[in-house]
Protein backbone atom coordinates (compact mmCIF):
# COMPACT_ATOMS: atom_id res chain seq x y z
CA UNK A 1 0.00 0.00 0.00
CA UNK A 2 1.06 3.26 -0.76
CA UNK A 3 -0.04 6.30 0.82
CA UNK A 4 -1.25 9.01 -0.83
CA UNK A 5 -1.01 12.59 -0.47
CA UNK A 6 -4.47 14.56 0.37
CA UNK A 7 -5.50 16.20 -2.62
CA UNK A 8 -5.43 20.03 -1.86
CA UNK A 9 -6.20 23.09 -4.25
CA UNK A 10 -5.73 26.68 -4.45
CA UNK A 11 -9.22 27.98 -4.22
CA UNK A 12 -9.60 31.68 -5.50
CA UNK A 13 -13.29 33.39 -4.51
CA UNK A 14 -14.54 35.73 -6.70
CA UNK A 15 -18.13 37.75 -6.67
CA UNK A 16 -20.19 39.40 -4.30
CA UNK A 17 -19.80 38.01 -0.57
CA UNK A 18 -23.49 36.99 -0.49
CA UNK A 19 -22.56 34.45 -2.84
CA UNK A 20 -18.78 33.91 -4.02
CA UNK A 21 -17.74 31.70 -6.42
CA UNK A 22 -15.02 29.64 -6.53
CA UNK A 23 -12.49 28.46 -9.36
CA UNK A 24 -9.42 26.10 -8.93
CA UNK A 25 -6.76 28.77 -9.07
CA UNK A 26 -4.01 28.40 -11.97
CA UNK A 27 -2.01 31.73 -11.62
CA UNK A 28 -2.17 35.10 -9.24
CA UNK A 29 -2.57 37.67 -11.70
CA UNK A 30 -3.14 41.08 -10.74
CA UNK A 31 -5.76 43.54 -12.32
CA UNK A 32 -8.59 45.82 -12.75
CA UNK A 33 -11.51 43.62 -12.63
CA UNK A 34 -13.14 40.22 -10.16
CA UNK A 35 -11.87 37.60 -12.50
CA UNK A 36 -10.19 34.00 -11.87
CA UNK A 37 -6.70 33.67 -13.46
CA UNK A 38 -7.09 37.26 -15.03
CA UNK A 39 -5.39 38.09 -17.99
CA UNK A 40 -3.55 41.13 -17.20
CA UNK A 41 -3.82 42.81 -20.65
CA UNK A 42 -7.20 42.85 -20.71
CA UNK A 43 -7.39 44.50 -17.49
CA UNK A 44 -4.75 46.90 -16.98
CA UNK A 45 -4.10 48.60 -13.39
CA UNK A 46 -3.92 52.29 -13.73
CA UNK A 47 -0.46 53.67 -11.92
CA UNK A 48 -1.54 55.28 -8.64
CA UNK A 49 -4.18 52.78 -7.78
CA UNK A 50 -4.60 48.97 -6.54
CA UNK A 51 -5.51 46.00 -8.21
CA UNK A 52 -8.59 44.32 -7.25
CA UNK A 53 -8.29 42.31 -4.12
CA UNK A 54 -7.55 38.35 -4.45
CA UNK A 55 -9.17 36.16 -2.57
CA UNK A 56 -7.15 32.84 -2.14
CA UNK A 57 -7.44 29.44 0.03
CA UNK A 58 -6.40 25.97 0.37
CA UNK A 59 -9.48 23.56 -0.37
CA UNK A 60 -9.30 19.97 0.87
CA UNK A 61 -10.91 17.92 -1.44
CA UNK A 62 -9.86 14.53 0.01
CA UNK A 63 -7.33 13.70 3.02
CA UNK A 64 -5.88 11.23 1.16
CA UNK A 65 -6.03 7.10 1.70
CA UNK A 66 -4.83 6.12 4.03
CA UNK A 67 -6.50 9.24 5.45
CA UNK A 68 -3.74 12.30 6.73
CA UNK A 69 -4.03 12.99 10.28
CA UNK A 70 -3.42 17.00 9.92
CA UNK A 71 -2.65 19.33 7.55
CA UNK A 72 -1.37 22.37 8.72
CA UNK A 73 1.82 24.93 8.51
CA UNK A 74 0.75 27.19 5.96
CA UNK A 75 2.45 29.58 4.61
CA UNK A 76 2.63 31.92 1.99
CA UNK A 77 5.93 34.02 0.34
CA UNK A 78 6.75 36.07 -2.86
CA UNK A 79 10.16 33.91 -3.59
CA UNK A 80 10.92 35.58 -7.27
CA UNK A 81 10.21 38.56 -9.34
CA UNK A 82 10.81 41.95 -8.78
CA UNK A 83 8.92 45.02 -7.56
CA UNK A 84 9.09 48.03 -10.04
CA UNK A 85 8.91 51.39 -8.23
CA UNK A 86 5.98 51.30 -5.32
CA UNK A 87 5.11 48.51 -7.10
CA UNK A 88 3.86 46.47 -3.61
CA UNK A 89 1.99 43.35 -2.98
CA UNK A 90 -0.33 43.46 0.57
CA UNK A 91 -1.27 40.01 2.10
CA UNK A 92 -4.09 39.52 4.75
CA UNK A 93 -4.67 36.88 6.60
CA UNK A 94 -8.62 36.10 7.37
CA UNK A 95 -11.58 34.32 7.82
CA UNK A 96 -13.71 36.93 6.42
CA UNK A 97 -14.25 37.29 2.34
CA UNK A 98 -15.50 40.67 1.38
CA UNK A 99 -15.85 41.43 -2.27
CA UNK A 100 -12.96 42.07 -4.44
CA UNK A 101 -12.71 45.84 -5.30
CA UNK A 102 -9.57 48.25 -6.08
CA UNK A 103 -10.41 49.78 -2.53
CA UNK A 104 -7.18 49.85 -0.40
CA UNK A 105 -7.66 46.52 2.29
CA UNK A 106 -7.19 47.44 5.67
CA UNK A 107 -4.63 45.75 8.25
CA UNK A 108 -2.58 44.09 5.42
CA UNK A 109 1.36 43.92 5.58
CA UNK A 110 3.63 43.67 2.36
CA UNK A 111 3.94 39.97 1.84
CA UNK A 112 7.15 37.89 2.93
CA UNK A 113 9.45 37.86 0.45
CA UNK A 114 11.17 34.66 2.28
CA UNK A 115 8.98 31.80 3.49
CA UNK A 116 7.94 33.10 7.24
CA UNK A 117 6.66 31.63 9.99
CA UNK A 118 3.02 29.72 9.24
CA UNK A 119 1.16 33.11 7.86
CA UNK A 120 -2.25 31.30 7.14
CA UNK A 121 -4.46 30.02 10.02
CA UNK A 122 -5.44 26.55 9.40
CA UNK A 123 -5.50 23.28 10.85
CA UNK A 124 -7.15 20.84 8.55
CA UNK A 125 -8.22 17.72 9.62
CA UNK A 126 -10.78 16.50 6.84
CA UNK A 127 -11.80 16.59 3.70
CA UNK A 128 -13.80 19.57 2.18
CA UNK A 129 -12.59 21.76 5.35
CA UNK A 130 -10.26 25.23 4.45
CA UNK A 131 -7.60 27.39 5.83
CA UNK A 132 -8.07 30.84 6.37
CA UNK A 133 -8.77 33.19 3.13
CA UNK A 134 -4.98 34.77 1.86
CA UNK A 135 -5.66 37.87 0.89
CA UNK A 136 -3.80 39.78 -2.03
CA UNK A 137 -3.48 43.33 -3.20
CA UNK A 138 -1.15 44.98 -5.44
CA UNK A 139 -0.70 48.56 -4.66
CA UNK A 140 0.95 51.31 -6.86
CA UNK A 141 1.67 54.60 -6.97
CA UNK A 142 1.79 57.52 -9.75
CA UNK A 143 5.46 56.68 -9.65
CA UNK A 144 5.41 52.93 -10.84
CA UNK A 145 6.75 53.07 -14.78
CA UNK A 146 3.96 51.76 -16.97
CA UNK A 147 3.80 48.73 -18.74
CA UNK A 148 4.37 45.27 -17.73
CA UNK A 149 5.01 44.27 -13.96
CA UNK A 150 7.66 42.24 -13.64
CA UNK A 151 6.48 38.27 -13.56
CA UNK A 152 6.79 36.58 -9.77
CA UNK A 153 6.42 33.49 -8.25
CA UNK A 154 3.83 33.34 -5.08
CA UNK A 155 4.91 30.38 -3.07
CA UNK A 156 2.01 28.59 -0.75
CA UNK A 157 3.47 25.41 1.45
CA UNK A 158 1.84 23.12 4.09
CA UNK A 159 2.89 20.45 5.85
CA UNK A 160 0.85 16.95 6.06
CA UNK A 161 0.92 14.47 8.79
CA UNK B 1 2.79 8.86 -7.25
CA UNK B 2 4.92 6.25 -5.72
CA UNK B 3 6.91 8.24 -3.57
CA UNK B 4 8.33 5.05 -0.96
CA UNK B 5 8.16 1.64 -0.49
CA UNK B 6 8.60 1.73 3.46
CA UNK B 7 9.94 2.83 6.63
CA UNK B 8 12.17 0.48 8.76
CA UNK B 9 13.05 1.45 12.14
CA UNK B 10 15.90 -0.86 14.19
CA UNK B 11 16.70 -0.99 17.84
CA UNK B 12 19.72 -3.17 18.30
CA UNK B 13 19.87 -4.81 14.62
CA UNK B 14 15.94 -5.69 15.24
CA UNK B 15 13.33 -4.22 13.34
CA UNK B 16 10.91 -2.86 15.81
CA UNK B 17 8.27 -0.85 13.63
CA UNK B 18 7.90 -1.35 9.66
CA UNK B 19 5.35 0.81 7.78
CA UNK B 20 4.09 -0.24 4.21
CA UNK B 21 3.28 3.27 3.35
CA UNK B 22 5.12 6.50 4.53
CA UNK B 23 3.71 6.70 7.88
CA UNK B 24 1.40 9.25 8.57
CA UNK B 25 1.23 9.28 12.38
CA UNK B 26 3.73 10.65 15.43
CA UNK B 27 5.30 6.76 16.14
CA UNK B 28 5.40 6.30 19.98
CA UNK B 29 8.84 4.27 20.73
CA UNK B 30 11.01 3.61 24.01
CA UNK B 31 13.34 6.04 25.31
CA UNK B 32 15.90 4.49 23.24
CA UNK B 33 18.59 5.02 20.33
CA UNK B 34 17.13 3.84 17.08
CA UNK B 35 18.11 3.57 13.58
CA UNK B 36 16.02 4.95 11.01
CA UNK B 37 15.91 3.59 7.33
CA UNK B 38 13.96 4.47 4.58
CA UNK B 39 14.90 2.03 2.03
CA UNK B 40 13.14 2.41 -1.74
CA UNK B 41 12.66 6.26 -0.91
CA UNK B 42 12.42 7.53 -4.58
CA UNK B 43 12.74 11.16 -4.89
CA UNK B 44 11.85 13.83 -2.91
CA UNK B 45 14.39 15.33 -0.06
CA UNK B 46 14.72 14.29 3.73
CA UNK B 47 14.93 17.19 6.20
CA UNK B 48 15.68 16.74 9.60
CA UNK B 49 16.96 12.69 10.52
CA UNK B 50 19.05 11.56 7.60
CA UNK B 51 17.93 7.97 7.02
CA UNK B 52 20.35 5.46 8.14
CA UNK B 53 21.57 7.07 10.81
CA UNK B 54 21.16 6.44 14.82
CA UNK B 55 19.12 9.19 16.74
CA UNK B 56 17.48 8.98 20.85
CA UNK B 57 14.34 9.88 21.70
CA UNK B 58 14.16 11.79 24.54
CA UNK B 59 10.98 10.83 27.18
CA UNK B 60 8.03 12.54 26.46
CA UNK B 61 9.30 12.89 22.61
CA UNK B 62 7.94 10.65 19.69
CA UNK B 63 8.92 10.44 15.95
CA UNK B 64 7.42 12.46 13.51
CA UNK B 65 6.66 12.11 9.58
CA UNK B 66 5.68 15.69 7.96
CA UNK B 67 5.38 16.02 4.09
CA UNK B 68 5.75 19.74 3.08
CA UNK B 69 4.37 20.53 -0.23
CA UNK B 70 4.69 23.63 -2.07
CA UNK B 71 2.85 25.35 -5.06
CA UNK B 72 4.67 28.23 -6.89
CA UNK B 73 1.99 30.20 -9.11
CA UNK B 74 3.10 33.07 -11.28
CA UNK B 75 1.71 36.33 -10.51
CA UNK B 76 1.19 39.15 -13.78
CA UNK B 77 2.88 35.76 -15.86
CA UNK B 78 0.90 32.18 -16.51
CA UNK B 79 0.59 28.75 -15.11
CA UNK B 80 1.84 26.95 -12.21
CA UNK B 81 6.11 27.54 -12.15
CA UNK B 82 6.69 24.40 -9.66
CA UNK B 83 5.24 21.68 -7.34
CA UNK B 84 7.51 20.35 -4.83
CA UNK B 85 7.56 18.05 -1.57
CA UNK B 86 9.87 16.87 0.82
CA UNK B 87 9.85 15.00 4.06
CA UNK B 88 10.48 16.45 7.66
CA UNK B 89 11.24 14.31 9.95
CA UNK B 90 11.29 15.27 13.39
CA UNK B 91 11.47 14.50 17.01
CA UNK B 92 8.21 16.80 18.76
CA UNK B 93 6.51 16.32 22.00
CA UNK B 94 4.14 13.78 22.17
CA UNK B 95 0.65 14.74 23.61
CA UNK B 96 -0.46 13.04 26.71
CA UNK B 97 0.80 9.38 26.15
CA UNK B 98 3.93 8.57 28.24
CA UNK B 99 6.86 8.09 26.53
CA UNK B 100 6.38 4.40 26.36
CA UNK B 101 5.52 1.25 23.81
CA UNK B 102 2.80 2.05 21.38
CA UNK B 103 0.76 -0.01 23.41
CA UNK B 104 1.12 2.06 26.54
CA UNK B 105 -1.68 4.21 26.94
CA UNK B 106 -1.42 5.47 30.42
CA UNK B 107 -1.58 9.18 30.54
Amino acid sequence: MILMAASVIIEEMNGDSGSPTPSTATNMNFGSADEANIVVADHPITCGTNSFSKWYRLHITDMGTPASNLLNNIKIWKDSGAYKTDEVINFKNTDTYVTPSATTVGGTAAIPTSAPATNVTGELDADEEYSYYMMLQLSTSASTEAGSANQKVIKVSYDEQ
Amino acid sequence: MRDHEYVLIQRNGEAIHAVDGFPNEMLRLNCKTFILRLPGLEGGEIVGLAPDVEFSIPEGFGLIFKRRTTVGLACNGSGEQERGWKYIIGIEPLKQERCGATDDTRT
